[in-house]
């Protein structure tokens, strides 16, 4: 045995041509196979960018927590029940009873506006809240108030629920009383306001409570809704005779619709609601988009 | 030599032609069957197709001693399953390449070497047929030098007793 041997032995094991071509050919196809798949793979998602919505829903979460928190807490805002007490416990009213802050729903009511006290808070209008001592009085808009007498004026900030119309009712909010010893003049009203008079008597003193409520004439968005008194609903028409459905007979919610009307072009937006106790293919109840009450629409196919 | 950057089809093909009979012989020399080598082949130059975006080669030696390592650690990957060690130890060999066109003199010599242990196996082909010198080899295989001599001379040993028994038994 030498090197020669070794060597010529190793040569033999030489692939022919076809041999060559076919392992060649077989290497190009899976190259290529792999290629394929490489491309079809998706890119990795770097983890800041998989991590980018829930880090964006986590701030968010945590700025909305913040401003609750201030919110509840901050003694300077508006919005806060406790400082509003604190700050009516250190108004220097004196020599007359007024109503307080917390001015009930039985002592202080719009009733021409329907004007309800609650705690709601949104400063955009106010209300102006006079007491007027000792007399009981009627006063107008446009009357003036004889120097001498002491005038409360509280801000009521109001939150209309649905404002279509001005004839709706809406919520009135007391949330912050800013009282003033000096003597009123003059009472002024905003414009573009209707103004509630309602003269209210207290036992102690028969202190003059007024309230001037305003509330704002909104047009409706849709129009008149008596003139929109038909619907298709699932392929059956149903009119209305504009009956009201109390909220108790409502089972659930159906959705929401258009009502048309033969003598008014466009439509009016629409809620349905299944009523207890009634199939929907004989009738249900709407309620138009920005109303109160739910009417009874019925099937007249 | 497939340099960086130039993978392309042709120059894959030149450097493919080039190298692929020695690739061969390493694969068929560690799987002892066609198919098997001709997998190991492929595999071995698909290895090369993924690397030469990333690898240089410095020159065609570097290259194939590349691919013959490359070669040989994927045979050796192959041999290490336990389904293929389970058919090892059923088969010899199962065929040898265009066995009429070898000398039947060269043919027990290269049955020889073939039943080699793969350590000597790599080294006596090196040494033999490319050759490589002894730090060569080692530099290639990430070995000491002196391991290869070793290796060599075991290798070398284990072929005379064989081939010279042969030798005196005819």
């Amino acid at each position: 045995m030498n090197h020669d041997e070794i060597k010529k032995a190793w040569e033999s094991l030489t692939p022919d041509e076809q041999t060559k071509e076919r392992m060649l050919q077989g290497i190009l196809e899976r190259s290529a196979a792999m290629t394929q798949e490489e491309s079809a793979k998706p890119k990795p998602v770097p983890w800041y960018v998989r991590l980018r919505v829930p880090m964006g829903i986590s701030a968010a979460a945590m700025a909305c927590a913040m401003i609750v928190t201030l919110a509840v807490d901050h003694p300077l805002l508006v919005n806060n029940g406790s400082s509003r007490q604190e700050l009516l416990g250190t108004m220097p009213v004196s020599g007359m009873h007024t109503t307080e802050p917390d001015v009930s729903a039985d002592t202080v009511q719009n009733h021409g506006a329907g004007t309800d006290v609650t705690d709601m808070t949104v400063p955009e209008q106010t209300t102006t809240l006079t007491v007027v001592q000792p007399a009981e009085t009627e006063i107008s808009a446009d009357k003036s108030i004889e120097p001498g007498i002491f005038a409360t004026e509280t801000a009521i900030t109001r939150t209309p629920v649905i404002s279509t119309a001005a004839t709706i009712p809406e919520k009135v909010t007391v949330s912050s009383a800013a009282v003033t010893t000096a003597p009123a003049t003059t009472l002024t009203t905003a414009e573009e306001t209707t103004v509630q008079t309602e003269t209210v008597s207290t036992a102690a003193s028969e202190t003059v409570t007024t309230i001037v409520s305003t509330a704002t004439a909104l047009p409706s968005l849709y129009g008149d809704m008596y003139d929109f008194n038909h619907v298709t609903w699932s392929g059956l028409s149903y009119d209305t005779e504009y009956q009201t459905v109390s909220y108790e007979d409502l089972k659930t919610y159906l959705g929401s619709g258009v009502a048309v009307g033969d003598t008014v072009d466009g439509f009016y937006t629409i809620l349905l609601y299944e009523i207890a106790g009634m199939p929907i293919e004989r009738g249900f109840a709407v309620q138009y988009a920005g109303q109160n009450e739910f009417y009874l629409f019925y099937c007249v196919d | 030599m497939l340099h960086k950057g130039t993978a392309e089809e042709s120059d894959f093909q030149r450097v493919y032609r080039q190298h692929v009979d020695a690739v061969y012989r390493v694969c068929f020399g560690f799987m002892k069957n066609n198919a098997d080598a001709e997998d190991a082949v492929q595999e071995t130059f698909l290895k090369l197709l993924q690397c030469s975006a990333e690898q240089s080669f410095e020159s065609a030696s570097h290259e194939r001693a590349w691919l013959i390592v490359t070669a040989s650690n994927i045979c050796k990957n192959h041999l290490r399953s336990w389904t293929r060690q389970k058919r090892k130890e059923m088969e010899s060999f199962e065929e040898l390449p265009d066995s009429s066109s070898a000398e039947q003199g060269n043919q027990h010599v290269l049955e020889a070497v073939l039943k080699l242990p793969d350590k000597y196996k790599t080294v006596i082909y090196l040494f033999y047929y490319e050759e490589y010198s002894c730090s060569d080899i080692a530099a290639a295989l990430g070995k000491k030098e002196t391991t290869i001599r070793s290796h060599l001379k075991r290798g070398r040993a284990i072929l005379e007793r064989t081939l010279g028994g042969e030798a005196d038994e005819s």
